[in-house]
């Protein structure tokens, strides 16, 4: 009798045993599924540095500061006609026009949209400050922040910077110094001047674009180049 | 004597009262576990904008469950947790109505590789997002405590 509990009980002991082991490799598997994944994803915002690296830049403005034809967005990160846009219409914009040297784009903050509009335009301009508007802005609109629901957040924006190469500390120190935050109110205070009533809002040579579709932006600039003889 | 002749009746009593509570054990897990599938549902509707999240005075659970260590490869970490609790009331009410050592063995792994896996996330709020999430905590307590509660009573059949 005693050698058959002893028996039991070493078996049992050695099942425990292995159930312990597959939990830990359970485990295991999901911190390195977790890191990888991230890993991958900010590989790809690193591919995205150097896709942007290509064309000259000026702060918020991509392409030749002697362009025939500039174009600006008033936006907001979390808007999602400006997510669209960021997809739809500025890649194709760079790829086709700016790439060129016959058009020039520029971003213009318009955060209306709630405290991480703000905060995520701050960040924006940190970025900027360090030389990498560009990759951050791509990172931002990527991550389709909405609703103020934490995408957007101070340690979460701060984040997204180390995850483009910048550095954590000077871009918190940025973030929360009052030039980032006099950046952006300036930018609002100039949109809330020409009694912009929503983002996206689109300007081709500093007149304001009516869009029912994006197509309408790519026919206006055209016409611009046309009148320019380009 | 009478001491004598009363305590036999008493220690039986004893005894049995605790094979019990023994045999209860599945059913107390399986109501933790509900409880801890709907804190991660919570959660989850959340992060997919759902829900609003109240996070409390104390910690910013925003920023934790925005943060890139709130999904494994796209699927959120809240939804994870979720299937976890409710794969553990399942197995729990099972285990109470049909006792199988399979059983129970794949019970306890589950519970433990989410309590380690919770214990990973707690200490990346505490060094990397600079962060703490309430909920976050108290559905690491909660795992831990059921995976502590599930290896005991293993533990205790093995021996």
């Amino acid at each position: 009798m005693a050698k058959k509990a002893t028996k039991k009980s070493r078996s049992g002991a050695s099942s425990m045993w292995v159930t312990v082991g597959a939990a830990v490799v359970l485990a295991l598997a999901l911190i390195i599924a977790q890191n990888w994944w991230n890993d991958r994803q900010a590989a790809q915002s690193i591919r995205a540095a150097s896709y942007w690296a290509q064309f000259p830049t000026e702060g918020t403005r991509i392409g030749p500061a002697d362009a025939v034809v500039h174009v600006e967005e008033y936006f907001d990160f979390q808007c999602p006609h400006c997510q669209t846009a960021s997809d739809l219409v500025v890649k194709r914009l760079l790829d086709e026009y700016v790439a060129e040297g016959k058009v020039a784009f520029t971003y213009r903050f318009y955060p209306i949209l709630g405290p991480e509009s703000v905060l995520a335009a701050q960040a924006a301009y940190c970025a900027m400050e360090m030389g990498a508007f560009w990759p951050y802005q791509d990172l931002l609109f990527a991550k389709k922040g909405m609703g103020n629901r934490g995408t957007f957040s101070r340690n979460n924006l701060i984040s997204y910077a180390r995850q483009i190469g910048l550095d954590g500390d000077a871009f918190a120190q940025c973030l929360d110094s009052t030039r980032a935050a006099q950046y952006v109110q300036r930018q609002y205070d100039q949109a809330v001047r020409l009694g912009l009533l929503g983002v996206p809002t689109f300007f081709v040579n500093g007149r304001q674009v009516n869009l029912m579709t994006w197509e309408d932006l790519f026919r206006v600039i055209d016409q611009e180049l046309q009148a320019a003889g380009r | 004597m009478s001491s004598i002749k009363s305590f036999k009746p008493q220690a039986a009593e004893h005894t049995a009262g605790r094979q019990a509570d023994q045999a209860r054990w599945p059913l107390g897990l399986a109501g933790l576990s509900l409880g801890g599938a709907g804190l991660s549902g919570y959660l989850w509707q959340a992060k997919v904008g759902e829900r609003e999240l109240t996070c409390g005075p104390w910690g910013d659970c925003l920023t934790v469950n925005a943060s890139v260590y709130s999904e494994v490869m796209g699927i959120p970490v809240a939804l994870l947790g979720m299937l976890m609790y409710l794969t553990l009331a399942v197995v729990g009410t099972l285990l109470y109505w049909r006792p199988s050592m399979l059983l129970a063995n794949a019970g306890f792994a589950v519970a433990l590789a989410g309590a380690l896996f919770s214990l990973y996330l707690t200490g990346l709020e505490a060094f990397v997002i600079g962060a703490f999430c309430i909920w976050c905590l108290t559905s690491w307590v909660l795992i831990t405590y059921i995976a502590w509660r599930w290896g005991r009573a293993l533990r205790r059949q093995a021996a």
